[in-house]
């Protein structure tokens, strides 16, 4: 198929997207609002995590830690220092953004499994400092707050907070595209396929690898902090590993290394739930199967199936290939 | 053609039920019918206390299903709506939306756990949407305002039975706390402290707390071994005491357990065998095996609706929600709405079902239908009662 | 005082036995397929569901127990490595990751489905008596699950280094081109990791359940012992075992010196401390770069 039409298709794709994503609170009632501004919080997450796993090759399962540090320092700006909303949000992101940073340095030897495992054990211990400063978080007995307002308007109800949300991903969409374009994104694929290699190539590694921590943290920060506010309620118990694996999850049921792949992962862990919803005990058995069954048919996720198939329909593209690593 | 459906009687039907529909929004609360009720609840199905959510919910199933084969209350059916929050506050708050919105739930019901019905009650109060019986005894649903309304004793009041009954009644002079390290069992503890100071001018012996995953006590046991306490008051769910006995008997050291009532369950002793054997606890409705027409009913309901479930402590907890929720029904009238229910509940008062326990409303400050109590004992393998019931005194966190 | 501690370090050392065998299973097959397997924590618990069936519903005796759960864990770990890792073998590591995630979610709603979230009992041939030898005290369970353990350990030692199999699970696990070309069946060898690996866990399963009860959630112990195959060094089958039992011995001591926070977190400082100094764990050789 020529390019223009590849084109065509795909300005087309983003137009119909963007008028639903427009008109949707007009037509839904408060539940699919706020079910929907989830799936941007989650959404957030998901690209953060995905320009420092999928893109930079760091795993991490320390996100759930960087969420709840987002979430935290927002609210507890918004109460005891009584910041304006708009600038809580900001700091909070900013300020994950240097603990991710922080968190980058001492990780930079581990790669892999080491990895995963020592910023999991990070999620663990950001937890338990929840309970321990409970001069600031409230500790057990969890933490209100308060609907964020900006200059006089506030963000009250869920069809004002899905369009601050909708506005904040879609600003972090574009921002992350342009990076994953431009020189970080290229050092980030680069650092990922090999290291020495690319360090020959004159990519700074350290440098590169300790960015990507800090983005990432500052994208999770920043959903963290909208989160507080689109939830109005936190609790310590919250924030657990099992928040990291469920990030973790998102990306690769979406698609490693894809901006799209974020987006659809972060629909199907908010949506498929809510589908699942009347099963009662079955729920968590069938949403087992769904995921098992999904990852072996879309071995590369949902962006992969996307791109296989408009490869194979419409001839757009390159076919997603596994590489035969075992040769049996 | 005999096909041709005459277009009168049709118009008259649509015309008549859209004037129904209409009256039904106009006049009445969301989720009521004249021949519906529709009760929501979120609840942990599959995650970390699912063992509650799932027996909270047959136990007021139980009560409804009952209802319904003899007709509904006033002419009007239980539909009981629940999905999972599997103990999350943030899909706590979505399933809370997803009830009021789309299930347009008359009432919510039995919310479990302490944080995840923190997260809605302001949600339910904007939107009144009364929180009945929410399944946590923590203290702060005993004056949370208007459309928040409590059960039983909470843990901050039984904590102050214990306090009292280990100081004044068995002269202990060394008192020490075992806790779990989260909201639950904080509330309890946070009480007890309060207890001692400001009544007996005393602290605890020493404080150990624990986690909910926590598989191993014996640094616990250690600990409380070596303050030398009498009694150690445990704030924990029923499967660390029989464990944490264990340990402290693996070291020699025989204390007096006594514990909230979360820990009187048969599972206790199932779980702890000899080393239970003399473990107290605090009891805010009888057992489930106890004698009593209330619960022969509980019994028979049990066995028609849920024969696969064991008859406990948790499924009995949620049958006596929705047995009280059924009274205060029946007591509003035919004329339902939400105000007129939760007069009605407000109005319950030395309300016994049949099985010695009464409720009464207590108050503006003091939401709860009971604040009674009594002390029991494992005896020969069995939860033996040890006092009468009596009325709590309030006792609060500070 | 000694005599407290000797014990916390005893039962601490009972508890860390438990986490070096389910890190035994992670490491295993990890190190002959390159999958960390994520569903390694559920296989503990199923086993310990089997073993509560066939002791209490069909009241057969301990040691047939023992021997059948051991059995139906490694058909239970053939099968999951048939159905769930083998179609996607050559994927993405992550997706097999996941993949297992996925499977270790069904294995924990069906045991919820099946029997509920409650807490069962799970009868023991050890007593919880005490025993005192000095300044030692403990109880025989305790005794009872570092013993099985040791044996477990020496028994796989063994089917390592002295059977014509074991040697060619590590041939394949050095090398799997090689392992083939001297006529090794390389899947032969998977679905054979597997089966140990599940075994090993429903030995752990049968172990710990008693000591912790069983329930859906039991499998969350993996996270630990995961932890403390990385503390060791993924990949390494002594740095498995020491891992496991160091972080059981040390959460009980930072337990009896700190508070039940400290005690959760203290296996994570000392794992991000250790990572830190040396980046693949104690015993680990190489940095793996896997992922």
């Amino acid at each position: 198929m020529a390019p223009r039409t590849a084109e065509r298709l795909r300005v087309s794709f983003v137009v119909a997207a963007a008028v639903v994503a427009l008109a949707l609170p007009n037509f839904a009632d408060d539940y699919i609002r706020h079910v929907a501004a989830r799936l941007f919080v989650y959404a957030l997450v998901a690209l953060g995590l995905n320009l420092l796993t999928g893109f930079a090759g760091q795993v991490s399962l320390g996100h759930a830690a960087f969420f709840a540090i987002g979430a935290y320092t927002a609210a507890a700006l918004a109460e005891r220092w009584q910041w304006p909303s708009a600038l809580c949000v900001l700091a909070a992101a900013f300020f994950t953004g240097v603990v991710g940073y922080l968190l980058g340095l001492p990780c930079l030897r581990l790669s892999g499994l080491y990895l995963a495992m020592a910023t999991l054990g990070f999620t663990f211990i950001v937890q338990e400092m929840l309970l321990q400063l409970a001069v600031i978080t409230h500790g057990s007995e969890g933490m209100r707050v308060k609907p964020a307002a900006v200059l006089g308007f506030t963000f009250d109800s869920d069809y004002r907070k899905y369009y601050l949300l909708l506005g904040v991903t879609v600003v972090m969409l574009l921002f992350a595209r342009n990076l994953v374009r431009g020189r970080t994104g290229r050092a980030f694929l680069a650092i990922r396929e090999n290291e020495r290699a690319a360090e020959a190539m004159g990519v700074h590694l350290a440098q590169y690898k300790t960015i990507a921590f800090a983005i990432s943290a500052l994208y999770t920060g920043l959903a963290g902090a909208l989160s507080a506010f689109l939830v109005g309620f936190l609790d310590p118990q919250e924030f657990s590993f099992f928040l990291s694996i469920q990030f973790i999850t998102i990306i690769i049921l979406g698609g490693l290394a894809s901006l799209l792949g974020s987006l659809l992962g972060a629909a199907f862990l908010v949506i498929l739930p809510e589908l699942l919803a009347g099963l009662d005990v079955w729920q968590a058995l069938v949403y087992g199967l769904i995921m098992v069954v999904t990852i072996i048919f879309m071995p590369f996720g949902l962006s992969g199936a996307i791109r296989r198939y408009r490869y194979r329909w419409f001839g757009i593209g390159v076919e997603p290939v596994i590489p035969r690593r075992l040769g049996h | 053609m005999s096909r041709r459906v005459d277009i009168l009687p049709v118009l008259a039907i649509l015309v008549g039920v859209l004037v129904l529909g209409l009256s039904a929004v106009t006049l009445a609360d969301d989720g009521i019918t004249d021949k519906e009720v529709t009760v929501g609840a979120g609840l942990d199905l599959t995650g970390a206390v699912a063992n509650r959510g799932v027996n909270i919910k047959a136990g007021m199933e139980a009560v409804f299903n009952r209802v319904n084969e003899a007709g509904g209350i006033h002419g009007r059916k239980i539909k009981l709506v629940a999905y999972d929050h599997v103990y999350q506050p943030p899909k706590a708050v979505i399933n809370a939306k997803r009830l009021v919105e789309r299930d347009k739930i008359f009432v919510m019901m039995g919310h479990l756990g302490t944080p995840t019905t923190k997260a809605i009650m302001d949600y339910l109060g904007e939107k009144h949407v009364p929180n009945i019986f929410p399944a946590t005894l923590a203290s702060i649903w005993t004056n949370s305002g208007k459309w928040h309304i409590g059960d039983l004793a909470t843990f901050a009041d039984q904590t102050g039975l214990i306090v009292d009954y280990l100081v004044k009644e068995r002269k202990f002079k060394r008192i020490a706390s075992f806790y779990q390290d989260d909201e639950y069992g904080l509330d309890g503890h946070q009480a007890g402290k309060a207890r001692l100071k400001h009544q007996y001018d005393r602290a605890y012996a020493v404080e150990v707390d624990y986690k909910r995953a926590d598989i191993d006590f014996s640094s616990q046991a250690a600990k409380l071994k070596e303050s030398g306490a009498d009694a150690v008051i445990l704030q924990a769910v029923y499967r660390e005491p029989p464990r944490l006995a264990e340990q402290c008997h693996a070291i020699g050291y025989h204390p007096l357990f006594i514990g909230v009532s979360a820990i009187v369950l048969d599972k206790t002793i199932e779980l702890g065998g000899k080393h239970v054997e003399g473990m107290m606890g605090v009891e805010v409705y009888p057992l489930p095996t106890d004698p009593g027409a209330f619960l022969d009913l509980y019994r028979a309901d049990m066995k028609k609706y849920f024969p696969h479930l064991a008859l406990d402590t948790t499924n009995l907890y949620g049958y006596q929600k929705a047995a009280l929720f059924v009274e205060g029904m029946q007591r509003a009238g035919k004329n339902l709405t939400r105000d007129s229910l939760l007069k009605a509940i407000e109005s319950i008062k030395d309300w016994d079902p049949g099985w010695g326990l009464k409720y009464s409303y207590g108050g503006d400050n003091r939401r709860v239908m009971s604040r009674a109590a009594r002390l029991v004992s494992v005896k020969d393998g069995k939860w033996t009662k040890a006092s009468e019931w009596m009325e709590l005194q309030e006792t609060g966190r500070k | 005082m000694v005599e407290i501690l000797t014990s916390q370090v005893v039962s601490g050392l009972a508890t860390g036995c438990v986490y070096a065998l389910i890190a035994l299973g992670f490491v295993l097959i990890f190190k002959a397929t390159d999958v960390v397997n994520f569903a390694q924590g559920e296989f503990v618990m199923a086993s310990g569901f089997i073993s509560y069936t066939l002791l209490i519903r069909f009241g057969l005796s301990y040691w047939v127990v023992l021997l059948v759960t051991i059995v139906v864990s490694g058909v239970m770990g053939v099968i999951l490595e048939r159905v769930v890792v083998r179609p996607i073998m050559d994927a993405p590591i992550f997706s097999i990751v996941i993949a297992t995630i996925g499977a270790s979610t069904v294995l924990r709603s069906s045991a919820g489905i099946v029997y509920g979230y409650d807490v069962l009992p799970l009868p023991t041939i050890f007593s919880k008596d005490p025993i005192r030898m000095g300044v030692l005290s403990f109880t025989v369970m305790d005794a009872g699950v570092i013993g099985s353990s040791l044996v477990i350990m020496m028994a796989l030692y063994l089917f390592f280094t002295r059977t014509k199999t074991g040697m060619a699970m590590r041939a394949t696990a050095q090398s799997q081109t090689a392992a083939r070309l001297m006529g090794v069946s390389v899947k032969g060898i998977f679905s054979l990791t597997w089966a140990i690996s599940a075994a090993i866990g429903g030995v752990a399963g049968v172990l710990i359940a008693p000591i912790i009860y069983l329930d859906p959630n039991l499998g969350v112990i993996g996270v630990k012992a995961f932890a403390g195959a990385i503390l060791g060094g993924f990949g390494s089958i002594p740095g498995a075992i020491v891992g496991g039992m160091l972080l059981g011995i040390l959460e009980n001591l930072s337990g009896y010196f700190f508070n039940a926070g400290i005690k959760q977190v203290s296996t994570y400082i000392l794992l991000i401390v250790v990572l830190v100094v040396r980046p693949s764990g104690l015993f680990g050789a190489v940095a793996v770069k896997r992922v």
